[in-house]
């Protein structure tokens, strides 16, 4: 009898839950399963923006030209670059400040604030504002070179060093997030471990990598998951700081897409390569994420 | 408490919005009775003009205002920078639920525009007796630029300004500009000394096409064959231009390569370069005492060419994209908006940097006074051979990014030129 009247609350609950969270849900799929489905239908066509009313089926037409064009199977590998190298200097940094963040007791919060105003600007700001920076003649970077006795830098007039200072731009916005997260994470880590860690004579180092950073892991994968997406689909910094020039050095496959679809107007290839994009992200979030789920059912 | 003052302050930020509008005078819409015939059956329409921002928006802005008290049709001009104007131009009106009812745009945008089948053909309006304002003067509005704005007989935008390109340079560091491409090298090298560049060059991927096209007609060269179809970048004047192009750019900054129209002038304006071969929109960075540290050292000559001197030139006009329901309220705006004393007045404003496309201002004895390179403009526009238009084609924004992307790889030493030319040739083939 009780056991019924809990089943019928537990019914009711869920129902009423459902019906809390459908909103939310119609409205992600809306914008974002619905315009995937159609991006992904647009992929097998010859959808040009200038005569779409002639869009035909066209089978895997774009995938083989995606995957065979020289300029864009560069910009897959410029893309990966350019997300490895971001990515793993940000969480680095952003880790290290972290730590150092929290052994401190006075000024946390000053430090918490001062690091987290580059991830409040807009990319394009951030792309504007370091341009101003690098700028070869008027730029204080070079200005300050000079006044210490060393030869101006071509930041971004150079095709093997233009792709390392927009990394570095971004590496500047993006380390404060996981900053931010992870002294979240080590701030709520349980102490006892740790001084557990240190009566039974631990280092430092030991204490960090054997008790500390596993604890935070989970964190550091979302954090992670989160960079990487971001990294690889940039396209705001490196469109107002480069154009994706000179050349096509910093060209990575965004610019490659906006090119494709808004001065080529070939929506097809430009979907091809989104979807190709997305199946490649998903992939990694998948593999990353999936390692903490495993592990938490373990 | 705490509470009471969480939920006020949240309630002040969800309104702060409502609060947030200047106190700005709104215009007052004319009295019925008052309004001119033709604005009539218009009166209360709202229309939507996207432009790039700049003081040229906020002079048609003006315009906007004043033309609503007259007219009671409003425009509300949306300003944008002007790298993002083409995407959201794009996405709005291939849509045939787009907003935009008045576009800003340059004359090669247009073969593509036209190919979508997305603007408005202006000949329909301005042969309409019942919208005809005498003020216009359509006769004056060089004939060759409204050509220029036409596909297939179809007058697809109204111009109101002419781009070209010439060389400025510093008068008090060269007392004749330079004649030829030799004379220009020399120059070039002469002025490069510390502290100090011969040229100031803008070789971004925006504009170092324009420049390289430059070099390519001034050496005698053609871009596109006389059909379109096929890319000449083939030719030895092609490759003797980019060499040339190549030998310019060391005396310019290594910075040039990333720099676009506004860098390339900053630099020379800060007193940086002895010459600058860039487009007239950038007069006023140059010769305005408030920007320009150089403003009364500036002398005007047509780009010097091996075989002539030549320019890229370009107009940016108005158009009426097809989803405007009021089409002739547009085109009454355009009209007002563009006629020659207005045009003066912004000719003004810019201080000569807004060329006008009217042969009355264009040959006007005062403002060739006022504005020295006007002379050169006129030098540019009425010489045979001298001025060359963009590739009109559906492509040309496409060809343009492979043109830019290969010359800067051969300037920057990543390619051979002909190597450049040659992927640049092929690439362009399969376009067109």
């Amino acid at each position: 009898m009780v056991n019924s009247i809990q089943k019928r609350q537990r019914a009711a609950d869920n129902r009423l839950m459902l019906c809390m969270l459908l909103p939310s849900v119609i409205f992600v799929l809306l914008i974002t399963i619905f315009p995937l489905i159609y991006t992904s239908i647009l992929s097998f066509q010859n959808y040009n923006l200038l005569s779409p009313q002639d869009a035909e089926f066209t089978g895997l037409k774009n995938y083989i030209k995606v995957f065979s064009d020289s300029l864009i199977s560069k910009s897959i590998l410029i893309t990966f670059k350019y997300t490895i190298i971001a990515v793993v200097v940000s969480m680095i940094l952003g880790l290290i400040l972290a730590l150092l963040a929290a052994s401190i007791t006075t000024g946390r919060t000053f430090f918490r604030i001062v690091l987290f105003i580059p991830m409040m600007l807009a990319p394009v700001v951030v792309g504007v504002l370091w341009k101003f920076l690098y700028n070869y003649d008027l730029g204080i970077l070079n200005y300050i070179l000079s006044c210490i006795g060393i030869d101006r830098i071509n930041w971004l007039g150079s095709s093997n060093l233009s792709l390392t200072s927009v990394i570095i731009a971004d590496i500047w916005q993006w380390t404060s997030y996981t900053f931010i997260l992870c002294l979240a994470a080590l701030e709520a880590l349980n102490p006892e471990p740790i001084e557990a860690a240190k009566i039974d004579g631990a280092s430092a180092v030991q204490t960090f990598f054997l008790v500390t950073l596993p604890s935070i892991l989970p964190v550091l994968e979302v954090a992670l998951v989160f960079r990487l997406v971001w990294a690889f689909r940039g396209f705001d910094l490196i469109y107002s700081l480069t154009k994706g020039g000179p050349g096509t050095s910093t060209e990575t496959m965004s610019l490659v897409i906006w090119r494709q679809a808004f001065s080529r107007y070939d929506i097809g290839v430009s979907s091809a390569l989104s979807v190709v994009m997305f199946l490649l992200l998903m992939g990694l979030s998948v593999v990353i994420l999936r390692r903490n789920l495993v592990k938490k059912e373990g | 408490m705490k509470r009471v003052v969480f939920i006020a302050l949240s309630v002040l930020i969800a309104l702060s919005p409502v609060f947030a509008g200047g106190a700005k005078e709104n215009a007052a819409a004319p009295a019925s009775a008052t309004v001119d015939p033709k604005y009539a059956p218009y009166q209360g329409v709202t229309l939507t003009f996207i432009r790039h921002s700049g003081y040229e928006a906020d002079w048609m802005a003006e315009m906007a205002k004043a033309f609503y008290e007259e007219s009671g049709i409003k425009v509300n001009i949306e300003q944008v920078a002007y790298s993002e104007m083409k995407n959201k131009i794009v996405i709005d009106i291939s849509s045939e639920n787009g907003s935009y009812d008045i576009i800003a745009t340059t004359e090669y945008w247009l073969p593509e525009f036209n190919e979508g089948g997305w603007l408005a053909d202006i000949n329909t309006y301005l042969n309409d007796p019942a919208l005809y304002d005498p003020a216009f003067e359509i006769e004056d509005v060089s004939a060759s630029l409204l050509e220029a704005n036409s596909i297939d007989g179809k007058l697809l935008a109204m111009p109101w300004k002419f781009n070209s390109q010439f060389l400025y340079y510093r008068t008090d560091l060269i007392k004749t500009a330079p004649k030829n491409w030799s004379e220009m090298l020399e120059l070039a090298r002469a002025n490069t000394e510390d502290g100090r560049y011969g040229l100031s060059l803008a070789l971004g991927k925006t504009c170092v096409m324009d420049v390289y096209l430059n070099c390519l007609y001034q050496n005698g060269g053609a871009f596109l064959s006389a059909d379109g179809k096929t890319c000449l970048l083939d030719s030895k004047e092609a490759l003797g231009a980019l060499e040339y192009l190549i030998q310019l750019s060391q005396y310019s900054s290594a910075g040039s390569i990333n720099n676009h129209w506004d860098e390339a002038a900053a630099n020379f304006a800060q007193g940086n370069a002895a010459m600058m071969p860039a487009v007239n929109s950038q007069l006023n960075n140059v010769i305005n005492p408030e920007k320009s540290a150089i403003s009364d050292s500036v002398g005007f000559a047509e780009w010097p060419g091996n075989v002539h001197a030549a320019a890229v030139s370009s107009t940016w006009g108005v158009a009426i994209t097809r989803n405007c329901k009021h089409p002739e309220a547009a085109y009454l705006f355009i009209q007002y908006m563009l006629n020659a004393k207005r045009t003066e007045s912004l000719v003004e404003g810019t201080m000569g940097a807004a060329v006008p496309v009217r042969e009355s201002l264009l040959t006007s004895t005062s403002l060739n006074e006022k504005y020295p390179h006007f002379k050169t403009m006129n030098a540019i526009s009425n010489q045979p051979g001298h001025t060359y238009v963009y590739p009109k084609t559906h492509q040309t924004t496409a060809i343009m990014d492979v043109l830019a992307s290969y010359v800067q790889e051969a300037v920057i030493g990543t390619l051979e030129p002909s190597e450049a030319l040659a992927k640049a040739k092929a690439e362009i083939d399969k376009m067109l």
